[in-house]
């Protein structure tokens, strides 16, 4: 072809473009978009602004400069990806790849101020360099106490943790427990006196860590060790562990309550004013867009210059300038600050160091390296004597625990609910994934880089709010996370962490080619001075030593550091002691403070005694380390350097090594030993009692046998006379097990009470109506997804991402002009989105291309994030409201007039038309509605929803049949052999990168058409719709519950959701009333609850006594469940009080929240049908092409 | 609640056949809101309990649904209380829930009284049927809250604001009624976790004052980051973060010395259950306790009123009712007009010894005028 076209037309600009080079090539096509861009912002003469006069100017302003300024910072973006794809290899490419980041914040700036000259308009942005230091940080370790969680489940248990967010908020809930605690009680309730109290700030995190740890033992113990048993998939534990979260929450709701907590050791740690580090700074502001002055005013800067010796600040003329950097206040003297609270302070620290504890216990002890082998491999970790469930087990507590302590520290920072934690998973998802999923040290490098994205993106989105008219736009900080890691996989599709360690294989191999000669006589001399750092062992390439000297002094620095403050903010401190004793040399019960009862007083000054003990600890640690430690090396380093220069050799010692190996041997003997003895001990006794299990089980299994066997027998017979033979996964079997399903569900959604009333039938079919509209949504939804990720096998976590297409689309287009809308007819908007939904799809197909499964799952559970904020924050995506109110409504609505109306609308006294609500209270109209109405015998025009369950009914149908249509072709089957192998697939010949595009496109369409309906169904929504706490979850719920694969069973799933949802409703309205139905039912789940909750003991030991039982007839599974269960109630009987009951009941009634149970029974229902039914209530039924042979194909 | 039981109790004893009365009650106990809905709750059962104190025709009781600030829980919420035969419904809180379950309420002709939803859409009668709010819309607070700034001699004020539906409608409204020179309007999220930056923004710019459109967690957290910050700029606030409160959510009570907010007129609060509320209620934003607390009252009252149309029948009673949240009027689009707003004021020296006082009053005729 190429050849060809040469012969042809040699001068053809087709042939120049193909002789250019991919750089040469990319760098034209960036060029050219990016000039297009400047040009329409600058001039509004791009070609944005061309179609817009095509459209005559319908095209909102704001669409065509937003949409150019997307435009210029995504070629910026662009620019990026050519210097690491493209540029050759050297110092040229590093130093671009190095600038990158500070390239990409000039291109935003320069879009910004290109945009603000176009429009006429200026803004100022703030750079307050310490404050954004300060919130880096506090955004960062948020974020990286979950993020490294994630990252050693990954690494050891391979698959992404949906729950792990939930140990940080159980670390939030053990702080407020310990602070609630009698024990404790004492020293957080005292008033302020300005020393802070370090033992509940201690104690909190040491038992965050511990008591969290323990969760996680417990979650992997009963939940995932099952799921690795069977060598389950990543993804499987992934949406398992989404259940596991649904249940952690419903759990801290139930008992915590919904209310905002605050962990406050003491109240002074919270006195924002006085406790807090004052920091110089520099403030950088710059002034974008339009710079001018009027003539006749001034603008002041904020540096100063010095005139005739006083300074004063400078004072301008005519323009003003880009940038003015200054560090003083407006006296030219007082330098300016920035304050960091030390509530805010000590969240980065604990979390950054215990973060550093964990890489040092990874990279340096053997348990790192077991479980680095685990993860490698488990199986040969296994034959290598490496315990591998321990490795799991240990794995599991340090994951939760390291969030748990997190979440502890973090609580001390702002008020919490249950649902904090879950805002930061996401970002977490971000953090992992660009360093690289699995990679520690990835994490931290990603953390710090979102954080400082999120806190340098603020101040320019609150600049440009203002000017802009979207003060809104702040909230858009908040998905820039999501937004730079698409962008970061755009560019290094295997994130941060792979691109280090290719740089590092790299660097390794190099050096291993050149012969490099140490100079040991420098570094003797270099070690001589400058010993504490290390250097003198990295001028000899003996890095790991040289990073054990300088991380010791650095260690021991910081620790020395913390204590003394630690000394100064305590009452180690003599005159802060004074302070708080006023005057006298001890406490004593003279000083405790007066709020306090009697005997909280007595408890007071014991804590008091031992929080001097333990601040005196505190302090002191860190005067024995420094300048100790510094010291210690020089001298190692004098007399190696004395070695050296005398010619001697020096052999390293290993003394170190060997201490170490016998206290970790000497460990293992103990624990080995009482781990036999307690194993003799229990063997006896369980052999004194074995003749019960014996006995038991014989029992059990001759019954079992008896009734299994003739069960079995019977159903298979059954099966095969019904040609049925592989049950539900037979195509027969499955519509059957369907139809089963659907009558109950019809027989449920028949029994729904309602109370008796004059108009009961109305009533009943509203709700029938109600529910009906709700499921096909979100069986329409599930349908969807199963396309997605049943059938094509992506993993599709962004399902209302299509849906809110879908609703937004047809919501706007369908609303009336002068509410902002454009009043479409809703056929055409209704097709508009389907169309826009396809292209999303498709569009989403060729970048993700080359990611995991995982990576795709978190790009679109961002996406619907992303829109999500900018429904909030985008004016354009507003109508229906005079002003400018948050959210869509006022659209039109399908047939809604036609329904009440009848075709031809009856008009009033003034002539105008009624509306559909005044039509229906017009007697004997002949409308729809009436005949419908009289049809079901409702005494009254039958209710709009109707129809919309209609259309929904239709709808469902229409998709189901077209699905099973598609799927059915050769089409299906090449998509069932992507999920199956992509790469199989793509021998084969077929183009699978299409193929999963058109299959992205297709479900995309169909949600976006199940979003429409949505939106017809609320009447109107706001950005809170999109949470996906309530949506996509639950589609996937459904998804999982129904079967994978088979679209019958979506529609089971979908209705078992949506049932559900209604069940839950009836529940809840019970629980206060006695005469509904269903009110005993609540009464007893109540009463239930409640002796949980208050009889603590005695349910611990009912729990050990079916324990006992368990174990007794070895039924492992239910002896561990108890087991964990009464560990469970014996600690909490420990840890909460009777305060704790006050706090979370306000009203002193401990009650069960219906809607919590609901959601802890999702949860339940998703673990346990992916434990014991993994296909699902309906499993896919696979092709079974007919074989010659019949019969002698099932028989083998 | 014991005092409920105590009262169906003698009732029981009285007469035998009295009828009980369901009224609804959307709270909304998951969701973003979820931490409030102890409280609104609360000012729905004290209502409940006082009507049923007042008179000995009916026994009120309220079925409480979950509407999780949500339009599809809302609408099944809706669901829900329509089939336990409810009179009318107080609620929703949200407005987007308040959207939903209007949809299915009015279907079956059921009347709904909004105590928190605020968004102005919701003013449209033929969109929405059958619904009233005991909340001004956001259009009405902000004149109020520009003419405090003005009489305290602002020229150059900053609004910060959540960007929920509240915040930003009200930031909208302040800035309309705005005449001067505005110095920033900035939002922040209803979960931020830090307002740095914001106010690191607004000391850069050099404002003179600062408009605080926010609740009381986060109007804490903001109040703490200005001390933090040193900022001596005037404070102000709306409704949201208005009462006692704001006091006991700070750890330190000086930060809000000098914050002035505007409030729907205490003076005209009627009955007791403000100050029962401040008593022993649960931490909640208290304008929308009150509110809550109005709508159940109102429906009672409604109901009592012996006129078969619900519908007619509260607008009946909303004419001059005087709710624990002020004086209520329902226009004919459900909404109300609001009477005026008081202007209360901070003071505090140390952490534990802060006050609230109102000494100022604005209404749409007067502007703002001296209490005493």
């Amino acid at each position: 072809m190429d050849s060809e076209i040469k012969e042809h037309n040699p001068e053809s600009i087709l042939h120049r473009w193909q002789d250019l080079s991919q750089l040469q090539r990319r760098l034209l096509i960036a060029t050219l978009v990016s000039l297009d861009a400047i040009i329409g912002l600058l001039y509004q003469a791009g070609i944005g602004n061309g179609i817009d006069a095509i459209l005559f100017g319908n095209l909102p302003n704001d669409m065509v400069w937003l949409f150019q300024s997307v435009q210029l910072i995504s070629m910026g973006f662009f620019f990026v990806k050519i210097v690491f794809d493209d540029l050759a290899q050297g110092w040229f490419r590093i130093s671009l790849m190095v600038l990158s980041p500070l390239f990409l914040l000039l291109t935003v700036l320069f879009t910004i101020e290109l945009l603000l000259l176009g429009l006429d308009s200026s803004a100022e942005i703030f750079f307050n360099l310490s404050s954004i230091g300060f919130s880096t940080l506090t955004w960062s370790s948020t974020y990286l106490a979950i993020a490294v969680g994630c990252t050693l489940t990954y690494s050891v248990q391979r698959y992404g943790n949906f729950a792990q967010s939930e140990f940080f908020m159980l670390g939030m809930y053990v702080a407020a427990m310990m602070m609630w605690m009698d024990y404790f009680f004492p020293l957080v309730e005292t008033s302020k006196d300005g020393v802070l109290v370090w033992s509940v700030l201690v104690w909190t995190l040491i038992g965050a860590f511990v008591l969290t740890g323990l969760a996680g033992v417990i979650i992997d113990r009963l939940v995932f060790r099952g799921f690795r048993d069977r060598k389950s998939s990543a993804d499987v534990m992934m949406i398992a562990s989404l259940g596991v979260a649904l249940i952690l929450r419903a759990i801290v709701y139930l008992r915590f309550g919904a209310g905002t907590k605050l962990f406050e050791p003491d109240i002074d740690w919270r006195i924002a004013r006085e406790q807090q580090f004052e920091v110089p700074t520099l403030l950088t502001k710059f002034n974008l867009g339009d710079r001018s002055i009027a003539s006749g005013e001034t603008y002041i800067h904020g540096s100063c210059e010095q005139v005739d010796g006083v300074s004063s600040q400078i004072v301008s003329e005519g323009s003003k300038p880009l940038a003015d950097v200054y560090s003083v206040g407006p006296d030219c003297v007082t330098e300016l600050t920035s304050n960091y609270a030390y509530y805010n302070a000590a969240m980065p620290f604990v979390i950054f160091a215990s973060v550093g504890l964990l890489m040092l216990l990874l990279t340096k002890t053997r348990l790192g390296r077991r479980m680095r082998a685990v993860a490698d491999n488990p199986e040969l970790a296994a034959s290598c004597g490496i315990n591998v469930e321990r490795v799991h087990m240990t794995s599991a507590f340090l994951s939760a625990g390291i969030s748990g302590i997190g979440g502890a520290i973090f609580a001390m920072t702002i008020r919490y609910s249950p649902e904090t934690g879950f805002t930061l998973l996401l970002p977490a998802f971000a953090v992992i994934v660009l360093g690289t999923i699995g990679s520690i040290r990835g994490a931290v490098v990603g953390a710090v880089l979102i954080g400082f994205v999120r806190s340098i993106s603020s101040p320019i989105l609150m600049g440009i709010g203002g000017p802009l008219e979207r003060s809104n736009y702040a909230n858009l900080s908040e998905v820039m996370p999501y937004v730079m890691i698409i962008a970061i996989l755009f560019i290094m599709p295997k994130g941060i962490g792979d691109a280090f360690d290719k740089w590092n294989i790299k660097r390794t191999r190099m050096r291993a080619e050149d012969d490099f000669v140490p100079n040991t006589k420098r570094a003797s001399w270099l070690g001589v001075f400058l010993a504490p750092t290390g250097i003198h062992h990295f001028s000899v390439r003996n890095s790991i030593r040289g990073q054990r000297y300088l991380l010791s002094t650095l260690i021991a620095y910081i620790v020395y550091k913390f204590s003394a403050f630690v000394k100064d903010n305590s009452i180690a401190n003599d005159s802060t002691l004074h302070l708080l004793t006023g005057g006298d040399s001890s406490i004593s019960l003279s000083h405790a403070p007066s709020k306090l009862l009697l005997d909280q007083q007595e408890a007071w000054l014991s804590l008091m005694q031992f929080e001097q003990g333990l601040v005196e600890f505190m302090s002191g640690i860190g005067f024995l380390l420094w300048p100790t430690v510094p010291v210690v090396l020089y001298l190692i380093a004098w007399w190696e350097a004395y070695h050296v220069l005398q010619g001697k050799e020096i052999t390293p010692s290993n003394r170190f090594n060997d201490v170490f190996s016998t206290l970790s041997n000497r460990y293992a003997s103990i624990s080995s030993s009482l781990g036999s003895t307690w194993r003799k001990a229990t063997t006896a006794l369980d052999d004194r009692l074995s003749f019960i299990a014996v006995k038991t089980q014989q029992w059990t299994d001759s019954v079992k046998t008896k009734v299994s066997g003739a069960f079995v027998q019977k159903r298979d017979t059954m099966l095969e006379q019904l040609n049925m033979p592989y049950g539900r996964e037979s195509g027969r079997g499955s519509w059957a097990l369907f139809a089963v399903l659907t009558v109950v569900m019809a027989i449920l959604l028949y029994w729904l009470p309602v109370a008796n009333s004059d108009q009961i039938s109305f009533v009943k079919t509203l709700q029938i109506s109600n529910v009906l509209i709700t499921f096909t949504i979100f069986a329409i939804l599930a349908l969807s997804l199963n396309l997605h990720t049943g059938i094509t096998g992506q993993l599709n976590f962004g399902v209302i991402f299509f849906a809110s297409i879908g609703a937004i689309t047809v919501g706007l287009l369908t609303a009336p002009k002068e509410l902002h809308g454009y009043d479409w007819p809703i056929v055409y908007a209704v097709i508009f989105s389907m169309i826009l939904g396809a292209l999303a799809g498709w569009l989403l197909a060729y970048p993700t291309a080359r990611l995991r499964s995982d990576y795709f799952a978190i790009i679109t559970i961002s996406l619907g994030e992303i829109v999500r904020v900018l429904l909030g924050g985008e004016p354009l995506l507003r109508a229906g409201s005079w002003g400018s109110a948050v959210g869509i409504s006022r659209y039109k609505l399908p047939l809604q007039e036609r329904w009440f109306c009848g075709s031809d609308v009856p008009v009033d006294a003034n002539n105008v038309p009624l509306s559909p609500l005044a039509c229906s209270k017009v007697e004997g109209l002949d409308s729809m509605a009436a005949t419908v109405g009289e049809l079901l015998n409702l005494g009254q025009p039958a209710p709009y929803m109707f129809v919309l369950a209609t259309i929904g009914l239709v709808g469902l149908l229409l998709t189901w049949w077209l699905l099973n249509t598609v799927l059915a072709s050769p089409w299906g089957r090449i998509l069932r052999a992507i999920r199956e192998d992509e790469e199989v697939a793509q021998h084969h010949g077929h183009d699978v990168l299409r193929h999963k595009a058109a299959s992205l496109a297709l479900g995309g369409a169909i949600a976006a058409f199940a979003g429409a309906l949505w939106a017809w169904k609320l009447t109107g929504f706001q950005p809170s719709f999109m949470s996906p706490a309530n949506t996509t979850f639950l589609v996937w719920a459904a998804f999982i519950i129904g079967g994978v694969g088979n679209n019958r069973g979506m529609i089971i799933g979908a209705s078992i959701i949506v049932l559900m949802e209604f069940v839950f409703n009836v529940l809840v309205a019970a629980q206060g009333s006695s005469d509904l139905p269903l009110n005993e039912v609540a009464a007893n789940i109540d009463n239930f609850f409640g002796w949980l909750v208050l009889e603590q003991v005695k349910v611990m030991w009912i729990c050990v006594a079916v324990m006992i039982l368990a174990h007794l007839v070895k039924w492992e599974s239910v002896r561990e469940i108890f087991f964990w269960l009464a560990v469970i109630f014996a600690l909490a009987s420990l840890f909460f009080d009777e305060r704790s009951i006050e706090e979370a009941y306000p009203s002193g009634i401990v009650r069960a929240g219906m809607a919590y149970v609901k959601v802890l029974l999702i949860g339940l229902l998703i673990v346990f049908s992916l434990r014991y039914n993994p296909k699902g209530l309906l499993p896919e039924v696979p092709y079974r092409p007919s074989h010659p042979a019949g019969k002698g194909v099932e028989e083998q | 609640m014991s005092a409920a039981l105590a009262g169906c109790t003698s009732n029981d004893d009285e007469t035998e056949t009295v009828t009980t009365i369901k009224i609804g009650f959307l709270n909304p106990a998951t969701g973003p809101l979820a931490q409030d809905a102890a409280g609104f709750e609360y000012g729905a059962l004290q209502a409940v309990i006082d009507l049923n104190a007042a008179q000995d025709d009916v026994v009120f009781e309220a079925v409480v649904a979950d509407s999780g600030c949500d339009g599809t829980k809302g609408a099944a919420a809706a669901q829900s209380l329509v089939d336990a035969n409810v009179v009318a419904v107080a609620g929703a809180a949200c407005s987007g829930a308040s959207m939903a379950a209007n949809a299915v309420l009015s279907a079956a002709g059921i009347p709904m009284i909004s105590y928190a939803s605020t968004n102005p859409s919701l003013s449209n009668a033929t969109a929405y049927p059958n619904f009233f709010r005991v909340v001004p819309s956001d259009a009405i607070q902000g004149p109020a809250a520009a003419a405090m700034m003005v009489s305290m001699n602002v020229t150059n004020p900053a609004i910060i604001h959540m960007t929920n539906d509240y915040g930003s409608g009200f930031a909208d409204a302040i800035e309309g009624a705005w005449n001067g020179s505005l110095c920033a309007k900035i939002g922040y999220a209803e979960t931020a976790t830090s307002v740095a930056s914001e106010i690191t923004q607004i000391d850069g710019l050099g404002c003179d004052a600062i408009f605080m459109v926010s609740y009381v967690t986060d109007g804490a957290m903001i109040l703490n980051e200005i001390a933090g910050q040193n900022l001596s700029t005037m404070l102000f606030s709306g409704d949201g973060p208005a009462g006692l409160g704001l006091l006991e959510e700070l750890s330190d009570d000086s930060v809000a010395d000098g914050l002035y907010v505007t409030t729907p007129r205490a003076g005209t609060s009627y009955g007791d259950f403000e100050a029962r509320y401040d008593a022993d209620g649960p931490a909640s934003i208290k304008q929308y306790v009150l509110t809550a607390y109005d709508a159940v009252s109102i429906i009672g009252k409604a109901y009592n009123a012996d006129n078969t149309d619900m519908d007619a029948s509260i607008a009946t009673i909303g004419t001059a009712y005087e709710g624990a949240s002020g004086l209520h009027t329902f226009l004919a689009n459900g909404d109300v007009g609001g009477d005026g707003y008081d202007i209360c004021g901070y003071t505090a020296a140390g952490a534990a010894d802060g006050t609230y006082a109102c000494s100022m009053y604005w209404t749409v005729a007067d502007g703002v005028t001296d209490a005493s």
